[in-house]
């Protein structure tokens, strides 16, 4: 194992183990234990001792035996309690029953909550308390360390049940959708297609890449999509002499449309599906429709000055191409099933603000359609990147333990962010996003920022607009991370064609990363708004 | 008249009836009471008269038969049958000459002989006698003639016919030597034709090595006068020098040397230590210290000079082969050329090997022949051919991996090349067989001869006076040797060369 | 170096003719180990020295008229050999008969002939070929060879492992 993973084996296993050695006031017995698997998740994640995914559902596990009611820890929990008895001056109780910032944690229907009391030492290791909150009969904690204060575990179903969240089903429907694509070789005709009407000049060429490319990769996988788009692009490459410094441009362009186009609509990226899970656990739902409105025109404009810039960057000396060959589209009567079944996917996706059925339901056509119909069979469906769904579970997964144990809450109050000023908040996030995710993964970031972003959005107040926004900067930025090989693998893909250097690929990305994120801010600023009201 | 009527019914009748006509004249003779008639009865194989004798009687068949016989070169021939009526013995009797033939008893016969003074009686006989007898003599000549005539007439057609047969003979005599001919050829194109795919395969090693070599160095040389390349003349005219000498890559023996380079020159590519590997002691420790330095991209700028000298190296080596490839085949072929010249067979068997080098490339072979060997009178294309047919036969039986070895002998007269191989050999009984034409074994390729090899070769070896045996090899197997006489070039050699007796 | 995990090895007696298919196979030296012998019997042994360094084979090219064992023989050998079946096999020569063709690639699986004299640029295209499909079948991480191999094909066989983002 190279010294990254063991670095990071190291770090995870010393960040898991490290909260159970602290104390942190404010942060109750459980939300430690959502701190140790924040930490160890986060390392985990970060430096890959062990795959991705691996790390997600280990997430999940934690969490069942560590934080669900039926995990062994609080299998049998029983806070202990004291039933407050009228005296004096106020109420005696164990010394213990108060935290270090002379706070009480009452008990009441299930729930806890905290009230600040005033204490007197009295005698044996009892004090006296008093508190305008208390009243007879109450029950509070008395010992306040106890893992079973200021914390109720869920059920294990729910953290468990994160695999079968309805966005991971609207994953599942994209997937199979990308692979029927992938076996009946729409893609690529689709794009031999679609290029055609696009000429054979370079600049024309290049945007007609970069528009199909986004297209196809809103619906598959950023990465399939690239793969795909190489092998259409290296003939075109042979095409041009040895100095022509335009094949750079053709290179970047595949990675930078997909990773662009990836934010068009929700199942385009996974960071996507953190963003709508974590709005719909507050209340907020964002229709398929709501969220094309919201992200196509940035998504179309980030294209557009990207194509400019590739343009002006590595100019071509070619001056027209030879272009491609004719399309036969796959007739057999699967393919034709299947081409069925993907236009109503999409077209009922596309207009759900319409008909009213959520794109989740509308995902299970292609999952019922294409399994019934052998359009894709069983060797197909085991093809299908599984490992994937988990990883998302699993970032869903830690968002629950971070909300229910109060860890995000803790997290962000160490700052004071009302005093920022909304703008501020969402340019930091919009920034960390797209930083941390040139070097993660970004479904990763997306996972570790969203949690504290829905936060922050709450804390803020002024309705649902901040935490759309915020959520939204934060998954949108964590697609406009490109400066690197390693920010995603379609980056990976295009370096490996050697046709690209590492400064290039720095310079553009760099330049994305910062047009990105001013129109971000741009948009929360000028046209989210007015569509989320 | 009345004689006249009785002459011509008498000949009639004696061409009718003989017998009856002669018992008349036996008759006459009687009545007449002129001499006592010589009839007798003769057995059969009794001998009347011999050849070479006086001829003292006539004979005339009354009964039976009599053949005579003629001896030539001591078998005597029948020349013809005698009837009764027929007489014989006439022409030695009249012209006093020697009999001409045997008369031999055919059939129990009864004969009538007549001596001179008889004869003489007749025929002085003034009475119808005479007339009888004179008629009866050319009547016998008249049939004689008749025979005479006959008897041309059938040689004619015979001898007709002799001539048509002899002329068809001829032709087929033609056609036989033509399909020799013919068939000599076909074995000279199918082992030329062997030969010629070995050769090809030969020529395509260094052929696809030379048609690379070049454009390497034509890919290679722009970059050697590029800018970069000023002020490194020096370095590089002595990397060139090293690459046009460098060694011939040889894996097995360099692999310990390049693996201890490559632990040295760590930097270097696995393509650069190849080449370093092939460089002499001293080239390498100028390398070693370029290296020491630090001046990596020089020693690198000197390689690529080093592989334009190795590209060249390789090129002149590759295209020597070729050319002596090709020089050693013409020389094996002598197109057109059937010239019997004194040659010395080291020549032409030096050549067969050079050509069948792709042939012999799995066996071990002992070469050790006098290169100084004396002339001898071949033709030279077709001695190749009868080494072609050996040393083939010998590559087929050992299914190309084996020994043969090559050994000439010369003594007072001749001169010996014994070609041995450590087969099988060939056992006694089938020695003198394996020379017969169609006779044959099978060939390790699959392919079946014409079966004429050895046969065609001992037929152009005997054609000079000389021989082709063959015999056990010392490795155990088979040795054929060809001798053929020694042709010292003499004064008197020249002038019988010249026709000059 | 990127990946030497894998080696292509060359079996030639002919000095002149391995020379000039080492200088071939120049250009994928980065990506592989590079291997000659002139005989069977050196291959072997040079063989066993690679695999228990860990190393993989990836292409065999092999003569066939060479002393002792013959190219198609040994390739009918490397066919049979759990370790070494997976490499491709190609024939570089001049000099198989019929039936010796025949043999090999019936019994040897032959993935490929080539007749010498080659044109300069035909070994390298065979290769090429050769070797992506050896890497698709074989290897988990194709990018490594984008560059170097058939990147129209990788990209393909990338597309149909159903890649996903992350």
């Amino acid at each position: 194992m190279n010294t990254t993973k063991t670095a990071g084996l190291i770090l995870g296993l010393v960040g898991f183990i490290l909260p159970f050695f602290l104390s942190l006031p404010g942060l109750s017995y459980a939300g430690h234990i959502a701190l140790s698997i924040f930490l160890l998740a986060a390392f985990f994640w970060m430096l890959e001792p062990i795959p991705i995914h691996g790390t997600s559902v280990l997430v999940i596990f934690l969490g069942v035996l560590l934080l669900s009611g039926q995990g062994p820890l609080y299998k049998n929990a029983q806070a202990p309690l004291t039933q407050l008895t009228s005296q004096s001056d106020g109420f005696e109780v164990p010394s213990t029953a108060v935290t270090a910032t002379n706070q009480v944690w009452i008990r009441d229907n299930g729930s806890w909550r905290a009230a600040d009391v005033d204490i007197q030492p009295s005698g044996n290791s009892n004090v006296i308390i008093r508190s305008t909150e208390l009243s007879e009969g109450m029950q509070i904690a008395s010992e306040t360390t106890h893992r079973s204060v200021n914390y109720t575990p869920r059920r294990y179903q729910d953290y468990v049940g994160t695999l079968a969240n309805p966005i991971i089903i609207l994953f599942l429907g994209g997937f199979m959708l990308a692979q029927g694509a992938v076996k009946y070789s729409f893609d690529k005709n689709l794009t031999r297609y679609l290029l055609k009407p696009f000429g054979s000049r370079p600049g024309a060429i290049l945007i007609g890449l970069m528009l199909v490319t986004a297209a196809l990769s809103a619906f598959m996988s950023n990465t399939a999509t690239t793969a795909m788009m190489m092998t259409v692009i290296i003939p075109i490459v042979a095409q041009m002499g040895p100095g022509d410094r335009f094949k750079t441009a053709l290179a970047l362009s595949i990675p930078i449309a997909a990773n662009i186009g990836g934010i068009a609509t929700p199942i385009g990226t996974p960071p996507n599906a953190i963003v709508i899970a974590a709005l719909q656990k507050e209340g907020i739902m964002v229709s398929f429709t709501e969220w094309m409105a919201l992200t196509l025109p940035l998504v179309l404009i980030i294209l557009a000055v990207a194509w400019f810039m590739l343009i002006k960057l590595f100019p071509a000396q070619i001056s027209a191409f030879k272009t491609g060959s004719d399309v036969t589209f796959d007739r057999s009567s699967k393919a034709v099933v299947f081409y069925a079944i993907f236009m109503t996917t999409v077209l009922l996706w596309v207009t759900e603000s319409l008909h009213g059925i959520s794109s989740n339901i509308v995902a299970l056509l292609p999952v019922a359609g294409l399994a019934l119909t052998e359009v894709l069979e069983v060797k197909d469906i085991r093809k299908l990147p599984w490992e994937v769904l988990w990883l998302v579970a699993g970032g869903l997964a830690l968002g629950l333990y971070m909300d229910h144990t109060g860890l995000a809450t803790y997290l962000v109050s160490t700052i004071d962010w009302a005093s920022l000023g909304g703008f501020a908040v969402i340019a930091m996030f919009a920034a960390v996003a797209v930083l941390m995710s040139n070097f993660l993964s970004n479904t990763v970031t997306a996972t570790l920022l969203m949690p504290l972003a829905i936060t922050i959005g709450i804390m803020q107040g002024s309705g649902s607009m901040n935490i759309v926004e915020l959520a939204l900067v934060v998954g949108v930025g964590t697609s406009m991370a490109m400066a690197l090989p390693i920010s995603t693998p379609p980056n990976a893909i295009a370096m490996s064609t050697g046709m690209v250097k590492t400064p290039d690929m720095a310079k553009t990305g760099v330049i994305i990363g910062v047009v990105g994120i001013t129109l971000m801010l741009a948009y929360a600023i000028l046209y989210w708004p007015l569509l989320l009201n | 008249m009345t004689s006249l009527y009785r002459q011509a019914r008498f000949f009639i009748q004696w061409q009718s009836n003989p017998t009856a006509a002669l018992d008349e004249f036996i008759h006459k003779i009687r009545g007449k009471n002129l001499f006592k008639p010589d009839i007798f009865d003769s057995v059969e194989g009794e001998i009347l008269f011999s050849e070479g004798q006086r001829a003292r009687h006539l004979y005339i068949l009354l009964r039976g038969c009599v053949k005579l016989y003629k001896t030539e070169d001591g078998v005597p021939v029948q020349v013809t049958d005698i009837e009764p009526g027929g007489i014989f013995g006439v022409m030695s009797f009249f012209s006093n000459r020697l009999t001409l033939t045997q008369a031999v008893v055919e059939k129990p016969s009864r004969i009538f002989r007549l001596n001179r003074h008889e004869v003489e009686l007749i025929l002085s006989d003034d009475s119808s006698l005479s007339v009888m007898g004179r008629q009866m003599l050319t009547a016998n000549l008249m049939d004689r003639y008749a025979q005479v005539v006959d008897l041309n007439v059938r040689m004619n057609t015979i001898n007709h016919e002799l001539d048509q047969e002899h002329t068809r003979l001829m032709e087929a005599m033609q056609e036989l030597k033509s399909a020799h001919n013919r068939l000599v050829h076909q074995e000279k194109m199918a082992t030329l034709g062997q030969l010629v795919a070995g050769v090809a395969h030969e020529i395509n090693n260094p052929a696809a090595a030379l048609e690379n070599a070049v454009t390497y160095m034509t890919e290679l040389l722009p970059s050697l006068f590029s800018e970069e390349q000023k002020g490194k003349t020096e370095l590089g005219r002595m990397f060139f020098g090293w690459g046009l000498d460098s060694a011939k890559i040889q894996t097995a023996k360099n692999r310990d040397l390049e693996r201890s380079l490559k632990a040295e020159f760590a930097d270097l590519k696995s393509s650069e230590i190849r080449k370093l590997v092939l460089l002499s002691d001293e080239a390498i420790a100028q390398c070693r210290k370029l290296y020491r330095k630090g001046k990596i991209s020089e020693l690198r700028t000197g390689l690529n000079y080093m592989e334009a000298g190795m590209q060249l190296r390789l090129i002149r080596i590759t295209s020597g082969r070729i050319a002596g490839l090709v020089q050693s085949l013409k020389r094996y072929s002598r197109q057109g050329s059937s010239q019997v010249e004194s040659i010395n067979m080291f020549e032409g068997l030096s050549d067969s090997l050079h050509v069948l080098g792709n042939r012999l490339k799995g066996t071990e072979l002992d070469m050790q022949v006098d290169p100084e060997l004396p002339p001898v009178k071949a033709d030279p294309a077709e001695l190749n051919q009868v080494w072609t047919n050996i040393i083939v036969n010998a590559c087929d039986i050992l299914n190309d991996t084996g020994k043969i070895y090559i050994r000439s002998e010369i003594s007072a007269r001749y001169v010996t090349i014994r070609i041995g191989d450590n087969g099988p050999g060939v056992p006694p009984d089938l020695r003198e067989k394996i020379f017969k034409p169609s006779f044959t074994t099978r060939n390790s390729s699959g392919n079946y001869g014409l079966g004429l090899g050895l046969s065609i070769s001992r037929e152009l070896v005997m054609k000079h006076g000389g021989t082709l045996e063959v015999g056990e090899s010392t490795l155990g197997g088979a040795e054929f040797a060809v001798t053929l006489p020694r042709y010292e070039l003499t004064s008197n050699r020249i002038l019988a060369e010249l026709g000059v007796h | 170096m990127m990946n030497t995990n894998l080696f292509i090895m060359c079996v030639e007696d002919e000095g002149e003719v391995l020379e000039t298919v080492l200088r071939d196979l120049q250009m994928y030296e980065d990506h592989f180990r590079i291997e000659a012998a002139q005989s069977v019997d050196e291959a072997r042994q040079v063989i066993e020295v690679l695999l228990k360094d860990g190393l993989r084979p990836a292409l065999f090219i092999c003569d066939h008229k060479m002393p002792g064992t013959s190219g198609v023989d040994y390739l009918v050998e490397l066919s049979t050999s759990p370790q070494m079946s997976k490499a491709k096999r190609m024939l570089l020569t001049g000099q198989a008969g019929h039936q010796d063709t025949i043999k090999a690639v019936n019994q040897a699986g032959l993935d490929y002939y080539l007749a010498k004299p080659w044109k300069p640029g035909d070994l390298q295209d065979v290769v090429n070929n050769l070797l992506t499909e050896f890497v698709i079948h074989n290897e988990e991480n194709l990018l490594a060879y984008m560059a170097i191999l058939d990147g129209e094909k990788i990209s393909d066989a990338m597309r149909n492992r159903s890649l996903s983002d992350t």
